[in-house]
């Protein structure tokens, strides 16, 4: 079965090639391309494609809103986030509003099928940089909160071996664990990072309401 | 003959003689002399002495002279006349005047009082010589026009002018006439005391004495030059009481409504007052003036005299050297002032002109950066694809034609994101430096091969760098890994970052080869590196063991 693929870019030649790099995958069917958050918003809840490819920076309503409206309304929706640089701070705002995965826009073909065929297997890349700032996001909170929103021991290990510079082969062999339960790991943290914002975001909601 | 000469200073000598025993007995003023105070814009004045010192410009100065009613009934006994002058203010002798004076009273057919007419005598009758036998009387006339309703007119010589007056007034010879219809004039009315029969010489048949202190009226024989013979007299010494003498009722001159009649008698007085009075003055111009006060009896004989200098002087803020010392003490603190606000502001221009200097620089960096990286990739990319689209070129050398092109534009995209960084003030702060520093070494391992293990605290503060310190940093940083990558063979690379409180440490150590420190230490850009952190304060030290490889210690101060 085909992946059906939206795109949600605002650079309408990026938006072209990105199309034409697609057309050429077999097993990937790109459905249309949008140039605003605004638009995506409107057109994607009504035939929701298998992923999302949503450009970080985007004019008017920011790509990481996007996403939270998205994800909150469509859980199962994969959204692969698009950057041009590696911009922690920006995937780090993204991963917690809910995205699965992000791209680095320069990159070449087959990493971009990639990623959209493994996009909920493969969680997101994470750089060092990105592993702290999840550990001291985890850390940063002491209430004590329900286990599905914090992180196991072994996630825990996970994370700060990645921050110090582990290559995800390297946290398995370390660990003992293969290439791919690093990866469910590394899925898991991120959907907790994920869950945990959202309660966050829903505690504050209704405080203020009661308050 | 005396010369004039002489003659003048004789004058000043017995001038001097005769004003000063005057000034100097002022202690020893007969009773009833005025007590003199001086005000200035109503607040009292103390004399020092009988010297009075007055600055100049000091408003108005009152003098008050005489006692009000605590001591009025000393003064009561013993009235005295007195005059005053400022000497240089006053033209003349401020004689105060007093008033008194004969006067017709009118009455109506049953003897009720009607009306009144006075004839006033003001201070001195001119002939007046302080003594009734020096002084000559003086006939006056006057015309008097009876109203309706008068039946009869009645006289009198009275004190009771305004309060305070006192003084003497003698009046004898009066005659009353008028014209008759056949045009003869009749006299109606005639009194001499000279000539008059009388059974006592003190108290005159036709005249009776009256007044709140009567006995003032007086009989007196005036033994002059001119006559030899008693008279009508008031001698008021009171300044409360008043005295008359006033024709008896019997006595009364029958006159008709609408006559005119002329009255004729001879008088002679000096009347003054007593008692306080304040004449107030505009302070005068600078300069030593006297201020005298006569008192003299009833009669208007002087009996004393009192003379206070009055020294109104040049204030110190009105005099030339005040300002000197003023404008000479001003100058240092104002001078002072003047180079602090000076200097303040040279600083300020100073501080100005050095950011804008760092700006430009920054600037400058900036520019440099996109011509040198930026720029060469970008003509390097655009000779390689322009050498691709060369027909003549074999597909492997398109291909790798395509791939130069394709890691210059990822190198490009990495610079751009590197300039952009350094740039964005949002990162001017130690968390984003080490953070960058932690991920550029990280993705620079990463597309090697090389295993990157790395060290960095899990919190950082947000304590403040400058973007030129943070690109020079990352520079360093970016130089020694691209060494260590390129030239160590090393398998892996180890990197720790720490921030101390006010410093921030650097290590970028590998397990390569090394080189021998004394031999390697030109090239390899280690110059320029250590340049650029002396540049900002730092200190690098770069420590190599031949087979054990490198490592660089870069020590940055924070602020």
């Amino acid at each position: 079965m085909k992946k059906s693929v939206v795109i949600v870019e605002d650079d309408i030649l990026l938006q072209a090639e990105l199309i034409s790099i697609l057309k050429k995958a077999p097993d990937i069917d790109c459905w249309y391309a949008v140039g605003s958050g605004e638009e995506a918003l409107l057109r994607l809840p009504k035939r929701l494609p298998d992923v999302v490819l949503m450009d970080i920076r985007l004019p008017g309503v920011s790509g990481i809103r996007c996403v939270e409206i998205l994800k909150k309304n469509n859980p199962s929706l994969e959204i692969v986030m698009l950057t041009i640089y590696q911009d922690s701070e920006s995937i780090f705002q993204a991963l917690k509003a809910g995205a699965n995965g992000y791209l680095i826009k320069a990159t070449d073909p087959n990493s971009l099928y990639e990623a959209i065929r493994n996009v909920h297997s493969g969680g997101a890349p994470f750089t060092g940089h990105i592993a702290r700032m999840i550990v001291q996001h985890f850390r940063s909170d002491l209430k004590a909160v329900p286990s599905d929103q914090s992180l196991s021991a072994r996630e825990l290990q996970v994370l700060e071996l990645l921050s110090a510079g582990y290559l995800y082969r390297e946290v398995g062999t370390d660990l003992g664990i293969t290439f791919d339960t690093v990866k469910s790991h590394v899925r898991n943290i991120c959907r907790k990072l994920h869950v945990r914002n959202r309660s966050a975001a829903i505690a504050k909601h209704s405080s203020s309401q009661h308050h | 003959m005396i010369s004039p000469d002489l003659r003048k200073l004789l004058v000043r000598f017995f001038a001097g003689v005769l004003v000063v025993p005057f000034a100097i007995s002022a202690p020893d003023m007969p009773p009833g002399f005025p007590s003199i105070s001086f005000s200035i814009n109503g607040a009292p004045y103390q004399t020092v002495d009988k010297v009075l010192d007055i600055p100049a410009g000091s408003g108005r100065i009152t003098v008050k002279m005489g006692d009000d009613s605590a001591s009025r009934t000393a003064l009561h006994a013993t009235a005295l006349r007195f005059a005053y002058q400022w000497v240089g203010v006053d033209q003349d002798l401020n004689l105060r005047n007093g008033e008194m004076g004969l006067a017709v009273r009118y009455y109506n057919d049953k003897g009720g009082f009607v009306g009144l007419q006075e004839f006033l005598a003001i201070k001195e009758s001119p002939g007046w010589k302080g003594t009734f036998e020096h002084s000559r009387m003086l006939h006056r006339r006057e015309f008097v026009t009876i109203p309706e309703g008068v039946e009869k007119m009645g006289m009198l010589l009275t004190s009771a002018g305004p309060p305070d007056s006192i003084g003497v007034y003698v009046a004898d010879n009066i005659r009353v006439e008028r014209n008759g219809p056949d045009g003869k004039v009749a006299r109606i009315f005639s009194f001499d005391l000279s000539t008059e029969k009388q059974t006592d010489p003190q108290n005159p048949d036709l005249w009776i004495r009256d007044g709140t202190k009567a006995s003032m009226a007086q009989v007196v024989n005036i033994d002059g030059p001119s006559r030899h013979s008693p008279a009508l007299c008031i001698v008021d010494d009171d300044p409360v009481a008043h005295a008359e003498w006033r024709l008896r009722a019997e006595s009364y001159i029958p006159v008709h409504p609408g006559e005119t009649l002329l009255i004729e008698w001879d008088e002679m007085y000096s009347i003054g007052l007593a008692h306080v009075t304040f004449p107030a003055y505009s302070c005068p111009p600078p300069g030593i003036y006297k201020f005298r006060v006569w008192a003299s009896d009833p009669m208007g004989m002087p009996i004393a005299e009192k003379s206070i200098t009055i020294n109104v002087f040049r204030p110190f803020w009105m005099k030339w050297w005040f300002w000197a010392i003023v404008a000479c003490a001003m100058a240092v603190p104002v001078t002072l002032g003047i180079r602090a606000i000076i200097r303040a502001r040279v600083r300020w221009h100073l501080l100005r002109i050095e950011q804008e200097r760092m700006v430009e620089q920054e600037r400058l960096r900036i520019a440099r950066n996109i011509h040198d990286d930026l720029g060469a990739r970008l003509t390097h990319i655009s000779l390689v694809s322009s050498s691709a689209e060369n027909e003549e070129l074999s597909s492997d050398e398109f291909r790798s034609n395509l791939r130069k092109i394709s890691v210059m534009t990822r190198d490009l995209v990495a610079s751009l994101y590197e300039t952009v960084w350094s740039v964005n003030p949002q990162n001017d702060h130690v968390n984003a430096l080490i953070n960058h520093l932690a991920q550029m070494t990280e993705n620079m391992c990463q597309s090697t091969g090389i295993v990157c293990r790395m060290n960095v605290p899990s919190s950082l503060t947000m304590r403040p760098l400058a973007s030129g310190v943070r690109h020079a940093i990352s520079l360093t940083v970016k130089e020694a890994l691209h060494n260590a990558i390129k030239h160590s063979r090393a398998s892996e690379i180890t990197a720790k970052f720490s921030e101390r409180p006010s410093s921030l440490l650097v290590e970028i150590a590998d397990n390569g080869c090394g080189f021998e420190s004394d031999k390697v230490q030109t090239g390899y850009g280690l110059e320029n590196m250590k340049h650029r952190v002396r540049e900002i304060g730092g200190r690098m030290e770069l420590t190599s063991t031949v087979g054990s490889g490198t490592k660089m210690t870069l020590e940055i101060p924070l602020p």
